[in-house]
């Protein structure tokens, strides 16, 4: 498959509806003039966390909303992607550019020798097996000495902007953050439309089936695992720098794994965009609900979303997107008519 | 001999599901593989397209020896098969059900799809492309089933139960169905089944087990004939009618 | 004494609760095909409510178990009426966000509710309490647990076998649809299901309770290492719900003694990892 080829699929929206179309373009320029229309520290705080918790959540589309695979284990991608910056970066002074190929490799690495294990699982198994690999990472990351233990690492602080060290203020962390959204949403739009895209949505229906139909179906699983953990780690690079102070408590916890599967798991499951919607709808809801709470009310953010993940799989296992389709069956019916005339 | 399956043993616990079965299936044939209930039919098949290995036996499939392959593997060699409960894509548009299938021949999903059209096209149900599956009778997602084997361009094609659960109109269409693209497409089928109004004017030879061993083999009309033939069926309806 | 056989018999009891958590996991699974992810949850709510007995009723938590049998029994009900069983019609995706969805609920419930500081029972009849067997000196507390798992374990075990509702329940593991030709009400089943693996959790956690400290969160180190016994025992088999109980126990406390105590989860997820992948189904599991 040539390289074009790959580079016009990835941005190529032709094949989504007028309307689709037009939400992604408006969404796209207010995300690009949003650091000069909000001024407040806050806004633009919600909008950087927003842009990345979007990321992570596409990262889970790959495995999760397309191939079907429950990873509950995404905060260990995040993980190795924020220390792979910040350990070199506390050691040599190492730049962010140098750290994030380390993150990343790490993820895949990790993902590539562990996925040939935890893929042949299925269903429940595969769901718990992530989650127990997740915890052993932050257990490890907590016990040992070389990454700092519980105490974490502090980045060295740069006093100027510096683009090596990806340090700047608040609208620069806005475009960087936008930069790697939207190389992330185009990735995974050339995923939907690729060859694997389809193997892992046969995988997602029926995995006998699919190996029926000539899919080696572990390969195809193993390579979306990989993509995932390379794109949450780049996101984790990421949050290492924006935040400029890691833990194995902030970027391995399990409520980091949950809030990446929720957000793709809310807005729509193997659907583009879905996890854009999902946390459009979870971050702000959960900064303000944290602003307005304050400290004293603790867990009631986590027992809120709990509500709406068990209303989501109850009613709505579509997430908001499938209440989107609801109201509009009568499109999708119209559309492919005319692709039968 | 395009596949020959030679002495498959397969046990569950201490429950023997094939015993020493042979199969063999020439270029463009057509075999019917019937028997009564437990006699081992769906192991066998599932033996030879990789879905369980087999204690014993080999496999050859067009001068390879397949035995113990996975199933994606003796697909893309040209074994493609169906399911006794139809295995819907439900997710999918009946278009791309069929363009999984034919993704094992291409990496490209613009020509899957041209293939699936074609396949569609082929089997008739280009009107459904952008159907879903699971809201079509299940005639048609039999049919679906079949051309999506079909999109996998197989030599064999083996059909695990597709009357079953059809009217009587349209098991004859199915039938005319298989005709058409063994005729077409000089495809080789094996054709497991209960209802032998749908089997028996099907197939050039027909392969009968009983209790995990092979008991006859022959024409239609020989094997109708053969007293142990009978005998096991009999004593399947004696036992059904307790 | 050895060491090694001291570590030993402390392991063998910590894993006789193990088996019993394990059980209540193991009888949803077997019933209905599906892991509750809150299994956990229960067992944290049963030590609360032990605690809280032991706190405001009456000074020790062991009168708290079947105050706490009850509150596991009517949750793991209500979960099931209120949630599982809309969770079915759903795909698998909606089983494990549903019931995960609950696991959060109630641990940061718990949270808000009793807030995060760590509790311990402030005393009772075992609490604290050295028992001496000659060169071996045990825990009384733990002892006390120990017994008590296993005296719950039989009594489920003889009620899954011996009782007609047990049959039912068997029935429904072996094979849905058939046992409702049969005339089980399925639906039932289910519910008694839930409400078993509600009971035995929070009664677990009563037993916990006299030497072990409560928090909100407390309920993942427990779910996490009764998923590894289920998955060593054999998802849906009790005989291997209660050995795998004690093999978890013992692996646990050798790993504590002879490593780092800090390690001995991450060892038994990598048992855990271990087992899926080598034994799919369990030492003692044949499907």
């Amino acid at each position: 498959m040539g390289i074009g080829r790959i580079i016009r699929d990835a941005l190529s929206f032709g094949d989504l509806s007028r309307a689709e179309r037009l939400g992604i373009a408006l969404f796209l320029v207010a995300m690009a003039v949003f650091p000069f229309a909000v001024k407040s520290g806050f806004g633009r705080a919600v909008a950087v966390q927003f842009l990345l918790y979007a990321t992570l959540g596409l990262s889970w589309n790959f495995i999760g909303g397309y191939g079907g695979q429950i990873d509950l284990g995404g905060a260990k991608n995040v993980g190795f992607g924020a220390y792979g910056v910040a350990l070199p970066m506390l050691w040599w002074n190492a730049p962010f550019w140098v750290g994030l190929p380390i993150g990343v490799a790490a993820a895949v690495l990790e993902s590539l020798v562990l996925g040939l294990a935890l893929l042949r699982l299925r269903g429940h198994y595969f769901a718990i097996g992530t989650l127990a690999v997740a915890l052993v990472w932050q257990e490890l990351f907590t016990f040992w000495r070389w990454t700092n233990g519980a105490r974490g690492v502090l980045l060295p602080l740069k006093p100027t902007p510096d683009f090596l060290y990806m340090q700047f203020g608040p609208v620069g962390f806005h475009y960087a953050a936008l930069f790697l959204f939207v190389l992330s949403l185009c990735w995974l739009n050339w995923f939907r439309k690729s060859k694997l895209g389809y193997e892992l949505r046969a995988i997602r229906e029926d995995e006998d089936a699919a190996a029926s139909l000539g899919i080696d179906v572990l390969a195809a699983k193993l390579k979306a695992y990989c993509i995932s953990a390379a794109v949450a780690a780049a996101a984790g690079a990421f949050y290492a720098v924006y935040y400029g102070y890691i833990d194995p408590a902030s970027v391995m916890h399990m409520d980091l794994s949950v809030m990446i599967a929720m957000t793709a798991m809310i807005g729509g499951a193997g659907v583009l965009w879905g996890p854009v919607v999902g946390a459009a709808v979870l971050i702000p809801l959960d900064r303000y609900l944290g602003a307005w709470l304050g400290g004293d009310a603790l867990g009631i953010d986590f027992v809120i979303y709990a509500l709406i993940i068990m209303l989501v799989a109850a009613y709505q296992p579509k997430g908001v997107w499938g209440i989107i389709e609801s109201l509009a069956p009568a499109r999708s019916a119209q559309r492919n008519e005319w692709r039968d005339a | 001999m395009l596949l020959e399956a030679k002495r498959i043993v397969k046990r569950f616990g201490g429950l023997v599901a094939n015993d020493g079965v042979d199969l063999s299936v020439d270029e463009g044939e057509i075999i019917g593989l019937i028997g009564p209930n437990g006699a081992g039919k769906t192991t066998l098949f599932n033996c030879i397209t990789g879905f369980l290995r087999p204690e014993a036996g080999t496999i050859v499939f067009d001068g390879t020896d397949i035995t113990g392959w996975p199933p994606h593997r003796v697909t893309r060699r040209g074994i493609a098969r169906t399911f006794q409960l139809v295995r819907n894509m439900d997710g999918l548009t009946i278009e791309e059900n069929v363009m999984i299938g034919a993704l094992a021949r291409t990496n490209h999903p613009d020509e899957a799809r041209r293939v699936a059209r074609s396949v569609l096209e082929l089997v008739g149900l280009d009107r459904a492309a952008h159907r879903y599956p699971g809201e079509m009778p299940l005639a048609v997602q039999k049919q679906m089933e079949l051309a999506r084997a079909l999109a996998t361009r197989p030599r064999l094609v083996m059909l695990d139960e597709v009357a079953s659960g059809l009217s009587p109109e349209e098991m004859e269409e199915f039938a005319e169905l298989v005709r058409r693209i063994h005729q077409e497409r000089r495809v080789a089928f094996v054709v497991i089944e209960h209802v032998m109004e749908f089997v028996l004017p099907l197939s050039h030879r027909v392969l009968v087990l009983s209790g995990g061993k092979p008991i006859a083999e022959g024409t239609p009309e020989e094997v109708t004939r053969n007293p142990a033939v009978i005998e096991a069926y009999l004593g399947e309806s004696h036992a059904a009618s307790r | 004494m050895s060491v090694f056989l001291e570590v030993s018999i402390q392991g063998v009891l910590m894993g006789l609760t193990y088996a019993l958590l394990a059980l209540g996991l193991t009888v949803i699974f077997g019933v209905m095909d599906m892991v509750n992810f809150a299994h956990g949850e229960f067992l944290m709510i049963g030590m609360y409510a032990a605690y809280l007995t032991a706190a405001h009723v009456f000074p020790d938590p062991l009168v708290g178990v079947p105050v706490a049998g009850l509150i596991g029994l009517v949750l793991g009900a209500l979960s099931y009426r209120l949630l599982v069983r809309r969770l079915l019609q759903g795909p698998t995706i909606a089983q494990i966000f549903g019931t995960f969805g609950l696991m959060l609920f109630l641990r940061y419930g718990a949270l808000a509710v009793f807030g995060p500081n760590l509790r311990s029972a402030p005393g009772g009849l075992v609490v604290g309490q050295r028992l001496v067997l000659g060169g071996l000196v045990l825990d009384g507390a733990k002892v006390t647990a120990a017994a008590g798992s296993a005296l719950l374990f039989a009594l489920i075990y003889w009620f899954l076998q011996r009782t007609r509702v047990g049959l039912g329940l068997r029935a429904t593991a072996a094979h849905r649809e058939a046992a409702r030709y049969m005339g089980v009400d399925t639906d039932a089943m289910n519910s008694i299901g839930w409400a078993i693996g509600g009971a035995t959790a929070g009664m677990a956690g009563a037993l916990l309770v006299n030497f072990y400290y409560v928090s909100p969160t407390v309920g993942m180190v427990f779910a996490m290492i009764t998923f590894t016994t289920v998955a060593l025992g054999g998802f849906g088999s009790v005989p291997g719900a209660f050995v795998a109980g004690i093999i978890v126990g013992v692996v646990e406390a050798v790993t504590a003694q002879y490593f780092s105590p800090q390690l001995k989860l991450a060892v038994i997820y990598l048992v855990f990892f271990l087992v899926v992948l080598l034994r799919p189904h369990g030492l003692l599991g044949a499907r």
